[in-house]
């Protein structure tokens, strides 16, 4: 797969199709990869794919200007839609190699919670396909019908249990917004959290600022988080958001039947406005 | 630092029989940055315009609160006197104490404290409220008006009386609407064609007016002073500039087709005009039967028109004006009886509406002004009238009286016995409304002079025996059950909103009922108005009107309409929506939800890394101010100017000052 992926990489920069390369090479101690930029023929021997490329690449497309070629998997394609959906970044643009995946993992080599139970693992939309010959989709996808079985702990308890249950999260909250950071959605070049007048949101850590924080950008998300779990990975006090972000897409897929980064044609529900929608209560 | 003065109205005792003004007043000026309080009997009365006005000089008073009424109701009153006084008109909020407190409350302590509550937010808000300037817009001195009904034409005559220009759009391929489908009109009696085609005469021969019949509108944006609409000219396969009316066409067409304008019992061709005294008087060819469309047959049209008229090829066309004013006078239609099983579900063809009946009586109609039985064209003797179908009834049909039904009803029997004296005319009622000038009399008239037999009751069941219909109701007067074997019944069925009322609403953005009726801007003092400036209603569109009722609406709206168009340039509203493009991501989330299309976006180049990026901008002609992109903003790049986030978080702070903070 690795020749196959350098071998594409390679074509997109000599037909001078892109200018850059966003794709995965290997960190120093060889079990982890990092992303890399490569602008030259000669770089496509760095890039390498295994289970170990976690991060969503999608994160940088804003960022490099021009023609770009970029590596993602069926869960990052779905954000380069979503920023799509949103003006973010044109479809001319973006080459995308999609790569078939394999059920990615953690440090101790764990498979990811959000690879369990994903339907993706073959990208929706790309220019390139890289497949894999132990494709994921054939050695488990049983777990697909339990989508939203990580809420159910949740669920189950009461709303004051829950909430409870967020207070002692949000309380270990330090704001580094590193989740913000690393969401390829949170693209905004100043956050509402940064706004002082007024200050919707108490900046230092507190229990009350970081409850307000986390709560203003599950709602940010809803709707739009396409669930690539990279918040929950670099949360350094280990926030369980990807839970928060789940019963948000489970809200809104109940509410309005809407998955986002699956279709680029339409809008998230909740920046939506149909003449043809019957709101019976607002005439 | 603002110097703010509150004035606490008593509204007579509005509110000073809930509320303790003077209270309000002496608490108040504990709030900060207010250096001046009082309480007036009436606020909104000159004395109490100038008292504002004499306290600003004596305390310099910078931001002004009055709390009395409802800003709908006064605060144009108050900011006006806020200007005089030297200020920025928007250095005025109005705190509501009598809708929003002294009416909805009793207990006074209670009602005291909320009103309170209520000043205290509008002083915390109106401290940081902006300067703001109004700015103008010119006026397309055009108006348009949708429908070409009695309402619509009499409208475009007195438009044009005024000197403007004015366009008709009318759906159907000639303008009347349903007038022109009457015998006599009550309760004068007058011939509706007589007093009709005049107009519809005068609307054809005026410069000023000009008529797209045959089509529709279908798009309309901008705003007052400045709509844009696109109008859809239906291809009419005849071109109105060379046919000249002369009817050879539909007198040698071969499809002969049931007559939508004579309720279906007469025919037209497949190439026709509704009826003889048409505007324009040029006929259309009916896609759907014509041969030659559909099979490419026949052709004859084309080979008999003396004129070369007849074009196969014509399309539609969508062409785009621009309108300063628009009147609505869409009109109503009919309600559809076949859900009542006991007036048998709209099986019996003897069973019919009041249209078919006006139908009958017209003497240019399908029986040439006979009254028929539909079912084998035999004169129609014995005629069973049932008023109230489809009116006043919650469950089934509507909840409202249709207004006239008593009205055309009586005008109906009394027509049939003038038509045939021998007849015999049976009204079931339920009670008799006929509350216009001359109206109770002409219902006496009817009864005494004609000898209509008034029946006050309910009809329970239409059946069949015999080959007859048999109208099996009671009489709650005399207290017996009654049979009558009729020949006709006619149904006067509710008057009710088009089919496609909600589309049209939605497309000038004027709010309907929940009857789909176009809802005016106040039932009292704005009743042809809507809350869209600019956009106006005249006749049945609106609610069941008679045709006086009618044309009084039609009068109404175009001197509005006019009104409008007499001003060189219209004020906009400064409280509209600003989008902070260092803020601003692009994400367009606004674009998608401003329901006035008032959000493009634009290239910037970012300040900080010179880089061209993609913003929002905002029109500030088509912002209506109503703060939808500001909620959807999510990094909160969008402002509404008079309502911002610094002055509505000031209130709730204020609100919240005592009892921690809560970020
Ligand atoms: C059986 C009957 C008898 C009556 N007899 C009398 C009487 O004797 N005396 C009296 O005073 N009143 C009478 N009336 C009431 C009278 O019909 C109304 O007052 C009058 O027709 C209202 O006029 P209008 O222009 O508002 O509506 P309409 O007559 O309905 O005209 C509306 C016009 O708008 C057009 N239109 C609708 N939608 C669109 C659209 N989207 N785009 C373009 N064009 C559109 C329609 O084609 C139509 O031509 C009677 C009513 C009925 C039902
Ligand atoms: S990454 Fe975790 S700690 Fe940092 S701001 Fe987000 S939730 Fe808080
Ligand atoms: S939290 Fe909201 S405002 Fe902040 S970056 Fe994310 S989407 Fe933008
Ligand atoms: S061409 Fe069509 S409209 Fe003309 S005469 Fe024939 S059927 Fe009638
Ligand atoms: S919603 Fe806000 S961030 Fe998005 S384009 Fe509009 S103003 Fe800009
Ligand atoms: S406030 Fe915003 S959403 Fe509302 S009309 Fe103005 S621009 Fe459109």
């Amino acid at each position: 797969m690795v020749e196959q992926l350098r071998q594409k990489a390679k074509e997109l920069l000599k037909n001078k199709e892109v200018e850059v390369i966003i794709g995965y090479q290997k960190s120093n101690n060889n079990s982890f990869t990092t992303p890399c930029f490569i602008e030259s023929e000669d770089g496509v021997d760095r890039l390498t794919w295994d289970e170990h490329c976690v991060y969503n690449l999608s994160l940088y497309l804003k960022e490099v200007k021009g023609k770009v070629g970029v590596v993602a998997k069926g869960c990052d394609v779905k954000s380069i839609v979503a920023l799509m959906q949103e003006n973010q970044i044109e479809r001319d643009r973006v080459k995308i190699i999609g790569l078939e995946c394999q059920m990615q993992v953690d440090e101790k080599g764990q498979v990811l919670e959000k690879c369990r139970t994903c339907q993706v693992h073959i990208p929706g939309m790309y220019d390139e396909l890289v497949r894999s010959k132990t494709s994921a989709s054939k050695i488990e996808s049983k777990e697909s019908d339990k989508e939203y079985s990580v809420l159910e702990e949740l669920e189950a308890k009461s709303t004051s249990e829950r909430w409870q249950f967020w207070q002692r999260q949000f309380e270990k909250c330090i704001r580094c917004y590193a989740c913000r950071q690393v969401c390829p959605l949170c693209y905004c070049s100043e956050c509402i959290t940064e706004k002082s007048v007024p200050q919707w949101i108490f900046p230092s850590p507190s229990l009350k600022g970081n409850t307000t924080w986390n709560i203003v950008r599950a709602f940010h998300l809803a709707g739009r988080c396409i669930d690539c779990g990279e918040c929950e990975r670099v949360c350094p006090v280990n926030i369980p958001l990807r839970r928060l972000n789940k019963k948000m897409e489970k809200e809104i897929q109940t509410m309005f039947n809407y998955v986002p980064g699956l279709d680029s044609k339409k809008k998230p529900p909740l920046v939506d406005f149909r003449v043809d929608d019957p709101q019976e209560f607002i005439r | 630092m603002a110097r703010i003065g509150v004035f606490v109205c008593h509204c007579g005792t509005n509110i000073s029989a809930t509320v303790d003004v003077k209270k309000v007043a002496e608490i108040a000026k504990g709030f900060p940055g207010v250096k001046f309080t009082t309480d007036y009997r009436y606020m909104c009365s000159e004395p109490g315009q100038d008292l504002i006005q004499k306290m600003v000089k004596e305390h310099n008073l910078t931001r002004i609160v009055v709390a009395a009424c409802s800003p709908s109701l006064h605060e144009k009153t108050f900011r006006t006197c806020t200007q005089n006084a030297g200020l920025n008109p928007y250095f005025f909020e109005m705190a509501n104490i009598r809708e929003q407190c002294s009416w909805v409350h009793d207990d006074r302590e209670e009602a005291t404290l909320k009103a309170i509550d209520i000043v205290k937010l509008a002083a915390a808000k109106v401290g940081k409220n902006n300067p703001l300037q109004t700015t103008f817009i010119p006026v397309e001195k055009r108006v348009l008006i949708i429908g070409g009904g009695i309402s619509g034409i009499q409208a475009a005559i007195d438009v044009a009386f005024n000197g403007f220009e004015t366009v008709i759009v009318e759906r159907e391929p000639s303008i009347g609407g349903r007038m022109a489908m009457f015998d006599k009109t009550f309760p004068t009696l007058d011939c509706a064609a007589c007093i009709l085609t005049p107009k519809m005469v005068e609307v054809n021969q005026s410069d000023l007016i000009k008529l797209y019949t045959y089509s529709e509108v279908e798009e309309v944006s901008g705003y007052v002073g400045n709509f844009k609409v696109k109008i859809r000219r239906k291809a009419r396969l005849v071109d109105e500039n060379k046919c000249n009316g002369c009817g050879t066409c539909w007198q040698r067409c071969p499809v002969r087709l049931p007559s939508e304008f004579d309720m279906n019992l007469g025919k037209r061709k497949a190439i026709y005009v509704p009826f003889p005294q048409a505007v324009p008087n040029v006929p259309v060819i009916d896609q759907e039967h014509c041969l030659y469309i559909n099979k490419k047959k026949c052709g004859i049209c084309k080979k008999v028109c003396p004129f070369e008229a007849i074009d196969y090829e014509q399309k539609d066309e969508v062409i785009e004006e621009k309108f300063g004013a628009i009147i609505v006078a869409t009109g109503f239609t009919m309600f559809d009886h076949s859900i009542y099983g006991e007036y048998g579900y709209g099986k019996y063809k003897n069973v019919t509406t009041g249209l078919h009946f006006e139908r009958m009586l017209n003497s240019s109609g399908p029986t040439g002004g006979k009254i028929v039985r539909p079912s084998d064209g035999k004169e129609a003797k014995k005629v069973v009238f049932i008023q109230c179908v489809g009116s006043r009834d919650e469950a089934r049909g509507m909840p409202y009286c249709s207004r006239l039904c008593c009205m055309y009803t009586a005008k109906q029997a009394l027509l049939l016995k003038e038509h045939n004296p021998e007849a015999e005319a049976y009204v079931f009622y339920i009670d008799i409304r006929a509350a216009g000038k001359n109206y109770e009399e002409f219902v006496e008239r009817v009864q005494d002079e004609y000898g209509a037999t008034y029946l006050r009751g309910r009809v329970s069941k239409i059946f069949q025996r015999n080959g007859r219909l048999m109208v099996r109701g009671c009489d709650t007067l005399s207290g017996t059950q009654i049979e009558i074997d009729a020949d006709l019944v006619v149904l006067a069925t509710a008057l009710i909103a088009r089919p496609d009322a909600i589309k049209l609403a939605q497309m000038l953005h004027i709010p309907y009922d929940q009857n789909r009726l176009f809802t005016e801007a106040h039932p009292k003092l704005a009743p042809v108005e809507t809350v869209t400036t600019g956009v106006f209603l005249t006749g049945a569109c609106q609610s069941p009107k008679d045709i006086p009722d009618t044309v009084a609406t039609a009068s109404a709206a175009s001197v509005k309409a006019c009104g409008l168009l007499s001003h060189e340039k219209l004020p906009i509203d400064p409280q509209i929506a600003r989008v902070d493009v260092e803020i601003c991501s692009g994400c367009l989330a606004c674009q998608e939800v401003c329901p006035f299309g008032a959000i493009e976006k634009e290239e910037i180049v970012d300040r900080v890394t010179q880089q061209k990026r993609w913003v929002a901008k905002i029109a500030p002609s088509l912002c209506n101010g109503c703060g939808a992109c500001n909620t959807a903003c999510r990094p909160g790049a969008i402002d509404l100017d008079g309502f911002t986030e610094e002055q509505i978080f000031g209130q709730i702070e204020s609100l919240t000052a005592d009892k921690g903070d809560e970020r």
